[in-house]
């Protein structure tokens, strides 16, 4: 057997002198740091939704006591209650009344340690039950449904044999299935002008391939391995489940939200109703992906908020409504940006990280199937200048091998770059803007800036305006195959940015960035409260009405 | 009380002992599943083989010999039974003539244009291709239970429960090496 770190059994394309990297590796070194990378991020995955969940009880626990309280007095007044449970309820109204008064103008001394902590995992419990079972619950429904489904909507379509260049795309998937010992999964052809390839499904045992029809056409039979192979790696390696587990943490919080929109917004109920048709019809991946889109819709978007709307209409009809319903928004409002600060902070970046770690993962797999790092160093590279988002929705992008920094090339000019790296040469800075200025000169402007608006509006959707890509960044991917043995010279990059800038950057922004991010954790703190005091004064209102009801 | 000890002992022993059996079994078959894959792929061969010799036969006349030659050397392989080197030699020499033979496609411009001898050749890309991977993989599977059984302490029980080294599908004649040449 040979083993991948000899350079001379490898056919590569003809290059100039490369200097040897010093850090050479193998794929199995490569897979094993990537797999123990996967242990530790998804330990910091759990932890980052451990403390937002935690967070969010604080915003959760007011009504959940506010509704207990309301519920036991009823039952109080109209049936009855066991007297145990109704003191210790009133035991642990006035422990909190203690400690509330501790922090207020006339301070009393603090209960004693123990009586805190049962306190605190009281206020914290409740919340975090609820969200268990709602995550639960949603993962459960999701991990049925598969992930990415909604592309196979998307106009694809299964390959024509009699074509030859599909019917090689089809033989391709056969053989990296036979490398990895897995069975061949499905092919579907998108007939899309970026090149890009994504692995949908539920598991490794239902896996279906989307390729657009331009990476086969653009790449060769060695890339077009390298490509499967990385799909085909990252399904084996249990990505799909994996990708599915981290995006259910979304639809949780989405689904959340929408419950506490539900009595108050015609658009929640309708996503509720769906949800609750999908899970006893089984609807299709597709409209699992409709529906997750659906669900997460408030989260992302504000306007779209029916709490928002119901206050804007009764504050022009009826003031006093407005007024009522201010502690129901205020709610919904820290609600929001506890979710929105808390998972954007922390939960989106750790994911991002994660997802990261498994693309390096299923790069170096994808070496150990075909045994040519180079396949997989020009696969990308090509996929670089003919790639590109396929509109898909925000659920599908991080399914693909590349992602959005791929494309934006016009294809005269990714057809001049691929020439001139077949005939060895690695294109420069200097040569790509020669090339980007020649594509100006002779293409139509218009079309060009159609164009790139096109691909920004893609990006929109398809990210949704997430902070940080899924996707690591390709020189960084190509570095990584480097390592392991691709002759791959970097060249578009040579202004590197030295130590001193770097130092100095995060001596003027740093006090910046921390400056914020306290500003954004004291507004959250702020809601957090807020929304305590008018919900409990809400119930309070509400309990005494009930008082005087005879 | 050290009873107690000796007796949790030999328990987790026991645990350790069938958990290792069971992994050796599991690897075993792997790899013979993993050995039927070559097979499955080289059947795939032999069947090829007859429709791309029909398809050339009408163009090259007087390179009979090269045809027999591939003819020959598919049935040597399909005769030569289960021995793994036996079997490896056989099949190397095959895959040699049919390389051959798809070079010598090349000096006829018609015949190499014809729609035909481009599936025929794209399939049988596709089948080395396939053989290639499915060694590979057994290869690996082999290198997976050699490893489990090969170090300690499971080595002291690979013996006693018969679990002898596999051995890898190799091609020994270095004349042989270079992969056969086939252009799509």
């Amino acid at each position: 057997m040979t083993l991948p770190g000899d350079p001379s059994t490898f056919a590569g394309p003809a290059s100039a002198p490369l200097p040897g990297p010093v850090n050479r590796s193998t794929f199995f070194e490569q897979q094993e740091r990537n797999r123990a990378a996967t242990w530790r991020l998804t330990l910091l995955c759990v932890f980052t939704v451990f403390c937002t969940g935690m967070i969010l009880s604080l915003v959760l626990a007011p009504p959940i006591y506010g509704l207990a309280a309301l519920g036991l007095t009823l039952a109080r007044k109209y049936g009855s209650v066991s007297p145990q449970v109704w003191h210790a309820f009133q035991q642990g109204g006035t422990t909190f009344m203690a400690i509330l008064n501790h922090f207020g103008n006339r301070p009393t001394p603090l209960p004693p340690l123990g009586i805190l902590a049962y306190a605190a995992v009281a206020i914290l419990l409740p919340g975090m039950i609820v969200q268990l079972v709602l995550w639960l619950g949603i993962r459960a429904m999701y991990l049925r449904a598969g992930a990415g489904g909604v592309l196979l909507t998307l106009g694809a379509r299964p390959p024509r044999l009699e074509d030859l260049p599909e019917k090689k795309l089809v033989d391709v998937v056969a053989e990296m299935a036979i490398a990895g010992g897995v069975p061949s999964p499905k092919v579907m052809l998108l007939d899309s002008m970026a090149g890009n390839a994504a692995v949908v499904g539920s598991s490794r045992q239902d896996a279906t391939l989307v390729v657009s029809r331009r990476v086969v056409d653009d790449l060769d039979r060695d890339q077009l391995q390298a490509v499967v192979g990385h799909l085909i790696a990252s399904a084996g390696n249990g990505d799909l489940h994996i990708a599915m587990t981290m995006v259910s943490v979304y639809q949780a919080f989405g689904l959340l939200d929408t419950l506490v929109n539900s009595p108050f917004g015609p658009r929640a109920r309708r996503t509720l109703w769906r949800l609750l048709r999908m899970t006893f019809h089984r609807g299709g991946p597709a409209e699992a992906d409709e529906v997750s889109e659906w669900l997460t819709e408030g989260l992302r978007n504000s306007s779209t908020d029916d709490i928002g709307d119901r206050a804007d209409k009764s504050q022009s009809n009826r003031g006093c409504l407005s007024t009522l319903l201010l502690p129901v928004i205020m709610f919904n409002a820290s609600l929001k940006l506890t979710m929105g600060v808390l998972s954007g902070l922390l939960f989106e970046p750790a994911a991002a990280l994660l997802w990261r770690t498994r693309r390096y993962l299923a790069d170096a797999t994808a070496v150990q199937l075909t045994r040519n790092p180079d396949a997989l160093a020009n696969a990308l590279q090509s996929l670089r200048e003919c790639g590109g988002l396929i509109p898909g929705g925000k659920w599908a992008s991080h399914l693909f091998i590349v992602g959005q920094e791929a494309g934006g090339m016009p294809p005269e000019m990714a057809r001049r770059i691929r020439e001139m790296r077949k005939s060895g040469v690695q294109p420069t800075r200097e040569n790509m803007l020669k090339l980007a200025g020649e594509a100006m000169a002779h293409g139509d402007f218009s079309a060009m800036a159609a164009a790139q608006t096109a691909r920004k509006e893609t990006i929109e959707a398809a990210t949704g305006g997430g902070m940080v890509s899924l996707h690591p960044p390709l020189e960084k991917r190509l570095k990584r195959l480097q390592m392991q043995g691709a002759h791959y010279a970097a060249g578009g990059h040579p202004h590197k940015k030295s130590l001193v800038v770097w130092l100095l950057l995060l001596l003027f922004l740093g006090p910046l960035i921390l400056l914020s991010l306290a500003a954004i954790l004291a507004a959250v703190a702020v809601c957090i409260l807020l929304n305590f005091f008018f919900v409990i004064l809400a119930f309070a209102v509400i309990l005494a009405i009930v008082h005087l009801i005879p | 009380m050290q009873l107690w000890l000796f007796a949790g002992i030999a328990v987790l022993l026991a645990i350790y002992v069938a958990a290792s059996f069971n992994r050796l079994v599991t690897l075993r078959y792997r790899m013979r599943d993993a050995w039927s894959q070559i097979d499955v792929q080289l059947k795939r061969r032999y069947d090829l083989i007859p429709n791309l010799v029909n398809a050339v036969k009408g163009y090259m006349d007087h390179e009979r010999s090269t045809l027999e030659g591939v003819t020959r050397a598919r049935q040597q392989a399909m005769a030569a039974g289960s021995d793994i080197n036996a079997r490896a030699v056989a099949e190397s020499a095959l895959s040699f003539a049919t390389s051959k033979l798809m070079g010598l496609v090349e000096a006829y411009p018609a015949l190499r244009a014809s729609e035909n001898m481009l599936a025929l050749q794209e399939e049988l890309a596709s089948t080395e291709n396939r053989i290639a991977f499915a060694r590979q993989f057994y290869n690996d599977t082999v290198m997976e239970y050699n490893t489990a059984r090969g170090t300690f302490p499971r080595n002291l029980l690979a013996g006693p429960f018969g679990f002898p080294p596999a051995q890898m599908f190799a091609l020994d004649d270095p004349g042989q090496r270079s992969a056969p040449q086939v252009h799509v």
